[in-house]
């Protein structure tokens, strides 16, 4: 079996000095502020982000790294693209070392992440920022011009391509992101949750052509952060589950699934949702675990999702909880388990939360 | 490996480096331009620069005389050149750290780290920009006065020892001005300022020579400014300019030994310093902002 990537027991911590305020407003007066408050506070705390990670992704793979913010996958994806050096461990990347050989690995990697603007210059319009990236590739006119059509086309900003990117809306300056990504042809792609801040159509037309075009057509090795689970259970071949920076799980989405065992997980739909309300469910007898995603923060409104391995008993208790704190059930139902209630079995706690 | 993808990025060869460099040059003029006020501005700035040394020149001409002789006795042409090549030594100093935090802040780092030409060609070209608006200041301040001071460059120069000087002036500034850009990972200083360029600046304006001959100073004054490059870098520049003066002049032959003996300890210096700090921001995550 050939590997595209081989992680090994990588490990990557920051240390931070403590208390060091926020640099916004602190102005030209920033370095002199900088060095008095390391001198004056000089423990560190160490924070580990990626903790001992062992991983193989598969040639050709739809590899997907899934959890919350913070987990570690970012950082991850910065030690295997180059960008940062790991504490301990390594990661052979398209049969070249991290460490060793860096410079090889940089040719075979392509990388989008979704910062807004990601080297973007201000004075060029859309399609000339594209053109840029593309002759910094080395890629020839005629092919550039190629790709740099079917992208704008793929991502929806034909319509913008004359537009400085400072007059584009974020969402729009995201989808350059992903344009400038799909330029270039490499054995191995990160993306770093590329699809965050886009409308959830042009999110799914990324996605489709990321599988059909990119995946399958070209046969690229994907590897997707993401903390939409749908978007790991809709694209990906196997998925990591990371939290605090360790792979808690991994294998494809069915198989993660069968991981919830005989549990029930009961949806419910409500108003009022609230820290005391989760708490009071979490706290009930039989009940194994408890999530929330606010749909709308004015009201509060959204859906609670309960593990259980009796939902017939637990029901009236849960229903009872939520009319009792003030909330208003819009809707109850049995649901499929989803990775999201994986990650809740293996952590205890909720992708968004 | 059995991939259908092969190494479509190839190595990036000379040609594209330079490429590179030249269009982050020409990305920074384009962006300068763009923002139309702040280009008025930097032109206005450099006529009211210009304005305030006339007014100085006025009044304290007469009495920098006796300390002029050296360079022609002309204050007016004194303090334009002086101010001319700062603007060159000035960009030494600051570029590198500039386009630093041009790379950091506008994230153009992550950009480049992972493409072929690598960090070096964006920051080149960035720095490029800066000695571009150098230049254009200083044919500014040049053409300013000659117009309205009326002083004569030509004749006597000896140009070649005058560009010499401000090379190795450069040479020697650059070193400090890696340092300075060290500081940025080492020391933190993310906010388009750091205690290098800052003390440097600081002193260049005070004590090198750039407004008024050192020997106004007093001793101790003057003790500060021989330790800095610029002071010879002018020095030189000035006699050559105003006064002719050739390498066989001891005054400029000393200028110009100090000027190789500060660069072989400034540049090895920020070489060393420079390629730490960025080993660090490779260690830190500090190269890019994404996160």
């Amino acid at each position: 079996m050939d590997y595209a990537i081989e992680i090994l027991d990588l490990t990557k911590k920051f240390r931070r000095v403590k208390k060091i305020p926020t640099t916004a407003g602190m102005g030209s007066g920033h370095w002199i502020a900088a060095l008095a408050l390391k001198l004056k506070f000089l423990k560190a705390e160490e924070i580990i982000a990626v903790d001992h990670v062992d991983l193989k992704v598969k040639e050709e793979e739809f590899f997907g790294l899934l959890g919350p913010n913070g987990a570690g996958k970012t950082t991850l994806i910065k030690c295997l693209s180059t960008l940062l050096i790991p504490d301990e461990g390594t990661a052979v990347v398209n049969g070249y070392d991290v460490l060793e050989e860096p410079d090889k690995v940089k040719r075979c990697i392509n990388l989008v992440g979704s910062g807004h603007w990601v080297g973007f210059d201000w004075a060029l319009t859309v399609r000339e920022n594209l053109e840029f990236f593309a002759n910094l590739y080395g890629l020839k006119p005629s092919v550039a011009k190629e790709r740099i059509n079917e992208a704008l086309e793929i991502v929806g900003l034909k319509d913008k391509e004359k537009e400085v990117p400072s007059r584009i809306s974020s969402g729009m300056r995201q989808k350059m992101i992903i344009a400038k990504g799909f330029l270039i042809r490499t054995p191995i792609f990160f993306m770093d949750e590329p699809t965050v801040g886009l409308d959830p159509v042009s999110a799914r037309d990324i996605r489709v052509y990321i599988k059909e075009k990119i995946s399958k057509e070209l046969g690229e090795t994907i590897v997707l952060t993401t903390h939409y689970m749908q978007e790991a259970e809709q694209l990906c071949d196997r998925v990591a589950i990371m939290d605090r920076g360790k792979i808690v799980a991994c294998g494809s989405p069915q198989e993660l699934k069968k991981m919830i065992g005989k549990h029930e997980v009961i949806e419910i739909e409500t108003v009022n949702i609230g820290a005391k309300l989760i708490d009071d469910i979490g706290k009930i007898d039989l009940v194994d675990n408890v999530a929330s995603h606010i749909d709308d923060p004015v009201t509060s409104t959204g859906t609670i999702r309960v593990h259980t391995e009796d939902a017939e008993s637990v029901l009236p208790m849960v229903l009872h909880s939520i009319e009792r704190d003030g909330g208003k059930v819009l809707h109850v139902s049995a649901s499929q388990p989803t990775l999201e209630d994986v990650f809740m079995k293996l952590t205890g706690r909720g992708l968004v939360e | 490996m059995s991939s259908q993808v092969g190494f479509e990025v190839k190595k990036a060869d000379w040609r594209t480096v330079l490429w590179a460099v030249w269009a982050n040059f020409r990305n920074a003029v384009l962006g300068w331009s763009f923002f139309l006020s702040n280009f008025i501005m930097d032109l206005v700035g450099m006529v009211v620069n210009i304005g305030i040394f006339y007014f100085l020149a006025t009044f304290t001409g007469s009495a920098m005389a006796p300390h002029l002789a050296r360079y022609g006795g002309n204050y007016a042409a004194y303090i334009v050149l002086g101010i001319a090549f700062n603007a060159y030594l000035g960009a030494s100093l600051d570029s590198f750290y500039t386009s630093y935090c041009m790379g950091y802040w506008g994230c153009g780092f992550e950009l480049y780290a992972t493409s072929p030409v690598g960090i070096k060609a964006f920051m080149a070209g960035n720095i490029l920009f800066n000695y571009f608006v150098s230049t254009i200041s200083v044919l500014f301040y040049i053409l300013f006065g000659v117009s309205v001071f009326g002083i004569e460059i030509g004749g006597g120069a000896n140009f070649g020892v005058a560009i010499l000087a401000i090379l190795l002036g450069m040479t020697a500034v650059i070193g400090i001005g890696l340092i300075a850009a060290s500081t940025f990972t080492l020391l933190n200083a993310k906010q388009w300022s750091n205690p290098v360029t800052w003390i440097v600046n600081f002193l260049v304006g005070l004590v090198s020579g750039v407004y008024f001959p050192l020997e106004v100073l007093p001793e101790w004054a003057r003790a500060i400014g021989y330790l800095l490059p610029q002071t010879y870098a002018y020095d030189a520049a000035r006699m050559a300019l105003l006064s002719g003066a050739s390498l066989m002049n001891q005054l400029v032959a000393s200028d110009i030994s100090t000027l190789i003996l500060f660069s072989f300890i400034t540049i090895p210096m920020g070489v060393f310093l420079f390629k730490r700090s960025l080993r660090k921001a490779e260690r830190d995550g500090t190269l890019s902002r994404w996160t």
